[in-house]
């Protein structure tokens, strides 16, 4: 049976030792191998919504009020919960940026890492953070392209002008998986006027976890999510804006 | 065996299927692999590195900040230690992202105009005691994880400084860092005794993203090897600030 195969191949045209040509799916496309390199070509694709594993991809950007004076150290400023319908499905973190705006100068004598926050991994929600600004999150909002489902995020919430009100059952891990590192404008000491400093840009946080580099996203499981909270209690007077995107997929399995 | 045949077969009685090349197949369905038309590149979406075929523990992240440095930090003093050391020794841990990051506090006021506040991350060889001093991190359970199903992680020890330089540690440092930072501290002006315009702690900090989809090679440690970062230039008179470091990796049994 093995001559009769060996047989065949040495008579079948275009087969031989020289290796096997890759044809397109839907084409008589050959794939190409680059002459000096012998690479194959590739073009890096989307997670593709159209497949049974994917639900779809999501963005989303949101900007706090202006959180007031003295805000606590921990206070939760920026909840995302997800609860799928379909316990087993999850969703793929790519993207997380958080950044803040001082703005009020701050009075106190206080000169340590404020406004700076903490990102963290939480898990076991039972009930979402409240208060703050949710955005809709049926029919298109969100989607990255229109023919996804409707995200199995049960809640996503931002600060308005003070913290949100505790989530529960959320279990913070001991570490955040990103910070920030900032301080706020102070009014000096001398002058009473507004310190030199830098925007929004300078400290913030941004995890991109590169998939196509080796990296690992964040894979969240059904009541786990992401949840940004202030670090240190901000000082007398001062305010400040929060920004928070965050992009993603979900799926059915990863 | 019969497939293979009537493959055969097929190649036989039509020459012009056999000539214009074998499809890829997708493991879970018929659908076959595209190729784009012009360019002739095959179509691909990255996966990370997937545990459930045996290569990988567990994918892990790490961002901590220290406490507020005291003036006077000696030079070459470490305020950051990840010390790997797995039950399995043959395990290496890929690192994919380092992030330091320093944050001026109190004005610098000696005269001194340097790179003070600049940091030196190294790769760290032949551990046999890790750093004591500043806050341990906490390794067990769901710490770190990037995905709850993984395994905790295999470090035997990540710490930050708290206000002073760690303790102890015996490793081995190469001659040159892999990664620096290069910034100087905010200093009381004299004319004025304003402090001086400085920018912010994103100014001069590392942030090293290997890109292996760009053909870079992560740094891969193996059992007893670590990352150790460590100020630079003696820091002059009354400043003060903190650092931030922040990692991400994947430990795996080969690679």
């Amino acid at each position: 049976m093995r001559a009769l195969v060996v047989l065949a191949l040495l008579l079948a045209p275009g087969l031989s030792w020289a290796g096997v040509p890759v044809q397109a799916a839907t084409s008589a496309t050959i794939l190409e191998v680059e002459t000096n390199t012998r690479a194959i070509r590739i073009i890096a694709k989307a997670l593709d919504f159209m497949h049974e594993d994917v639900r779809g991809c999501y963005s989303f950007s949101g900007t706090s009020g202006v959180i007031t004076t003295n805000l606590a150290a921990n206070a939760p400023l920026f909840s995302a919960r997800y609860d799928p319908g379909v316990p087993s499905d999850r969703a793929v973190i790519y993207y997380l940026r958080i950044a803040a705006m001082p703005l009020t100068p701050y009075t106190g004598l206080g000169n340590t890492a404020y406004p700076s926050m903490d990102a963290f991994f939480v898990r076991a929600f039972s009930v979402s953070h409240g208060g703050g600004t949710s955005p809709t999150l049926t029919v298109d909002n969100l989607k990255n392209v229109t023919a996804a489902g409707i995200t199995g995020f049960a809640d996503l919430r931002i600060a308005t002008t003070a913290a949100l009100t505790a989530g529960t059952g959320a279990l913070f891990p001991t570490h955040p998986f990103l910070q920030t590192i900032r301080k706020g404008n102070r009014t000096t000491v001398d002058g009473g006027v507004e310190e030199t400093i830098t925007g929004a840009t300078a400290g913030n946080a941004q995890g991109i976890f590169s998939v196509g580099d080796g990296e690992a996203p964040i894979v969240l499981s059904k009541q786990e999510g992401i949840v940004v909270r202030n670090r240190t209690v901000m000082p007398a007077a001062g305010t400040t804006k929060v920004d928070v995107a965050m992009r993603w997929c979900e799926v059915t399995r990863y | 065996m019969n497939k293979l045949l009537l493959t055969v077969a097929a190649a036989l009685l039509f020459p012009a299927v056999a000539l214009a090349g074998v499809p890829i197949q997708g493991g879970g369905s018929a659908v076959t692999a595209e190729v784009e038309t012009n360019s002739r590149a095959l179509r691909v979406t990255a996966r990370p590195i997937d545990p459930a075929m045996g290569g990988a523990r567990g994918c892990y992240a790490y961002s901590a900040t220290s406490g507020v440095l005291a003036a006077a930090l000696a030079a070459n003093a470490v305020v950051f230690s990840a010390r790997y050391d797995p039950a399995t020794t043959t395990d290496i841990a890929i690192v994919t992202h380092l992030k330091v990051a320093f944050l001026p506090l109190t004005l610098f006021t000696a005269a001194t105009l340097t790179d003070a506040t600049s940091f030196d991350a190294f790769i760290g060889r032949s551990f046999s005691v890790a750093h004591t001093g500043g806050t341990a991190g906490t390794l067990t359970g769901d710490n770190l994880k990037l995905r709850t199903s993984f395994a905790s992680t295999s470090f035997a020890d990540i710490r930050i400084s708290t206000t002073a330089a760690l303790g102890g540690g015996t490793v081995t440092l190469p001659t040159h860092p892999f990664a620096q930072t290069l910034r100087k501290a905010n200093r009381t002006n004299p004319a004025a005794a304003t402090e001086e315009t400085i920018t912010d702690a994103t100014a001069g900090n590392i942030e090293v993203n290997f890109n292996v989809g760009d053909s870079e090679y992560p740094i891969a440690l193996a059992d007893q090897e670590g990352i150790v970062v460590r100020n630079r230039t003696v820091w002059p008179a009354a400043g003060t600030g903190q650092i931030q470091v922040t990692m991400r990796w994947c430990e795996v049994t080969s690679y």
